[in-house]
């Protein structure tokens, strides 16, 4: 449904190099990358606000790469709505209608329509001065709907509400792309949002997608060291292959003194990363174990409550981040200063590509 | 115990800050209708109700700005802050006052005869009309350059946009007979000048035309720097927004940047009518003062008075005052928001 071929642009020092990508029809994609890296101008490229140096962008099979916005039947959410703030709710709505010269009968039931599909048919008659982040979203989505397009984009359509409300909205964004098989190009900067909503994702670093794929991919299997930072995972090491581990298919790799037992064979330098939930913690140093573990001592140093879990940041030879469920950290009775040991499972080990 | 006391101080204040707001909009208003009835009583020559109305002017209008000051400094609730409040609203005061006592002066110098004069004189009337006539059309010509290159000025960058957004500026600093005196020698001794008036047929010298071009040379960057700013302050993504939702380039100027700058197109118009309005220098140098031609509200003052005539002079800079408010006042109520840009 879009498709883009090595679209290259440029603003100021900032520079968007031949980038690809392709979101298929219905997908819910999400577009990631921290404040600068450039979603919004690719957003805008898509849009046909900035008009690309090189490269081509195909919407529903047809090259719109020079194609007036107007033309690229595209519905666009900006950051903060930009909701026209001398018109009513109503007015809002029908902007794009009005401007294709529709019988008013036909722009007041499309309205309506639209309106009653997001829940605001009371606020029709309301200015938006006094509406809630909440409402706004919901009219600015509405007007880009009411137009009938055949792909949504959406610049941080969430980042401007609470967190309660976040939630219920990215669910609700959720339900109503799936209802109208709607392609969706979605910009975010919040992890959570992403998983919340995403078929697939990619993450963009000063203007070049880093990796593109399923959410779970991205969590799981990072390509680099940046998309796995980006993923928030702190525990990314650098080590030397030795030989072969003690199963077949993995290899040991030495870590500043202490030997990690890494699936796959590798030789000379390399890097892995082992998310901070997929380490445990024990007090028992030299447990026995069936499966190859990787254990690593160390001692409990800060312990920083997130909320709905528990980050133990833990130092040694080689310094380990873990995330622990609170009713499952009481239960272990650790406290700040405790000497421990850190297991690694060997298959939850994934190694970084070069 | 604690809780009901703060909240019995709360209710005084509340009383005392309505009972000044009251007492300065009594004394206002008090002043308005005694400087209406002063003047009236100097026009017919009632010398005692003149100078009651002139006493209890002088009187209320001091009282007003002493009830607004402090009802203006009872917002805050310490010394320092009081103090600061007072510091900045003096300068009001002082400046208000001063105009205030320039009308008064005037009206108070003028006698029946020069108000009968001015009422029936065709000439003056005539002045009027021309000053009327040419000033709106100065602003209509002038908004429809400062528009474009409001927008222009605000959106694009260019090499040598500053250069740009200074030479727009230009009129507004130098001396507005200088404006006079340079579009006389364009049309009398340059090539250009000579063909568009000789060949073109186009006469400005000496012509009402010429009022219209000294007027819009003089006002209209003030249009353009008040545009310029209201087109600043659209948000660039409304009119992207527009452009995704089936506008044209031309559909969201007119639908989203013309709408959410009207303020300050408004303000604009009422600053380059303003000005156009009183200008009086570049007209005497390139249009002359011809009774009935080339004369306006502005040259009829400086002829009455070169002549003797001062209290003719000033029931027409009375009058024209009385335009200027009465027309300044209408457009600000109509257009409420401009009131915020200006």
């Amino acid at each position: 449904m879009i498709r883009v071929e090595s679209l290259t642009f440029s603003v100021d020092k900032f520079r968007i190099d031949k980038a690809n990508i392709h979101i298929a029809k219905g997908e819910y994609f999400v577009l990631l990358g921290q404040p600068g890296s450039g979603k919004t101008i690719f957003l805008e490229c898509l849009c046909g606000l900035n008009t690309p140096e090189a490269g081509k962008i195909y919407i529903n099979g047809k090259d719109v790469t020079n194609t007036e916005p107007r033309k690229r039947s595209i519905g666009y959410v900006p950051q903060d709505y930009a909701l026209f703030p001398y018109l009513s709710v109503e007015k809002n709505i029908s902007f794009g209608l009005r401007g294709q010269r529709l019988p008013s009968g036909e722009i007041k039931s499309r309205v309506e329509k639209n309106a009653s599909m997001l829940g605001i048919s009371h606020l029709l008659k309301r200015k938006i001065e006094g509406l809630s982040g909440g409402e706004k979203q919901r009219t600015a989505l509405a007007r880009a709907l009411t137009i009938k397009p055949d792909v949504l984009l959406l610049d941080e359509p969430v980042s401007a509400l609470d967190e309660s409300t976040r939630d219920i909205v990215c669910m609700e964004l959720r339900e109503l792309q799936k209802e109208l098989g709607i392609t969706t190009m979605h910009v975010s900067h919040n992890l959570e949002e992403a998983f919340s909503v995403a078929d697939r994702g990619a993450i963009l670093r000063n203007g070049i997608f880093e990796q593109v794929g399923s959410p779970d991919d991205l969590l799981r299997k990072p390509k680099n060291k940046f998309v796995a930072k980006f993923m928030r995972c702190c525990n990314v090491f650098s080590g030397y292959a030795k030989g072969p581990g003690p199963e077949h298919n993995t290899t040991c790799v030495d870590v500043n003194g202490i030997e990690f037992i890494v699936p796959g064979i590798h030789h000379e330098s390399m890097e892995f990363i082992v998310r901070p939930e997929n380490i445990s913690l024990q007090r028992d140093i030299n447990l026995k174990t069936e499966n190859p573990v990787t254990q690593i001592p160390v001692q409990l140093d800060r312990i920083i409550n997130r909320g709905t879990y528990l980050r133990l940041d833990c130092s040694g030879k080689v310094p380990v981040v873990v995330y622990m469920q609170h009713n499952f950290f009481s239960k272990l009775g650790f406290s700040i200063g405790d000497k421990l040991s850190a297991a690694i499972q060997t298959q939850l080990i994934h190694c970084l590509n070069k | 115990m604690m809780h009901s006391k703060a909240m019995n101080e709360n209710k005084n204040t509340g009383h005392v800050k309505q009972k000044l707001k009251t007492g300065a909009s009594l004394f206002l208003i008090l002043f308005i209708v005694s400087a209406f009835l002063g003047v009236a009583a100097n026009v017919v020559e009632w010398e005692i109700m003149k100078k009651f109305s002139v006493f209890i002017m002088w009187t209320s209008l001091p009282c007003y700005f002493i009830f607004s000051m402090l009802y203006v400094s009872s917002k805050s609730n310490n010394l320092s802050g009081r103090f600061f409040s007072i510091v900045t609203f003096f300068p009001l005061v002082l400046f208000i006052s001063l105009a205030f006592f320039l009308i008064i002066t005037d009206a108070m110098y003028i006698d029946k005869d020069a108000v009968i004069k001015v009422l029936h004189s065709s000439f003056i009337r005539d002045a009027l009309q021309l000053s009327i006539v040419t000033s709106v059309t100065t602003v209509m010509i002038a908004l429809i350059f400062a528009i474009p290159m409001g927008y222009a000025l605000s959106r694009y960058r260019f090499p040598g946009h500053l250069f740009a957004d200074t030479i727009v500026d230009i009129p507004i600093v130098f001396p507005p007979l200088v404006a006079g005196l340079t579009l006389l020698v364009f049309f009398s001794e340059t090539g250009i000048g000579r063909w568009i008036q000789e060949d073109l047929g186009l006469e400005f010298v000496f012509q009402p035309k010429g009022i219209v071009l000294c007027q819009f040379i003089v006002s209209a960057s003030f249009a353009i720097r008040s545009i310029k700013s209201a087109f600043d302050d659209v948000d660039k993504r409304l009119e992207n927004v527009a452009l995704t939702l089936g506008c044209s380039r031309w559909g969201s100027f007119l639908r989203v940047s013309l709408p959410m700058a009207s303020g300050g197109i408004m303000a604009g118009a009422i600053l380059t009518w303003a000005r156009a309005f009183g200008i009086f220098g570049p007209l005497m140098i390139l249009v002359g003062s011809f009774r009935g031609r080339t004369e306006v509200l502005s040259t009829t003052i400086y002829l009455e008075q070169s002549v003797g005539n001062l209290e003719v002079a000033l029931a027409v800079a009375l009058l024209l005052i009385f335009v200027a408010i009465i027309s300044l006042g209408t457009i600000r109520l109509l257009g409420g928001r401009a009131l915020v840009k200006l």
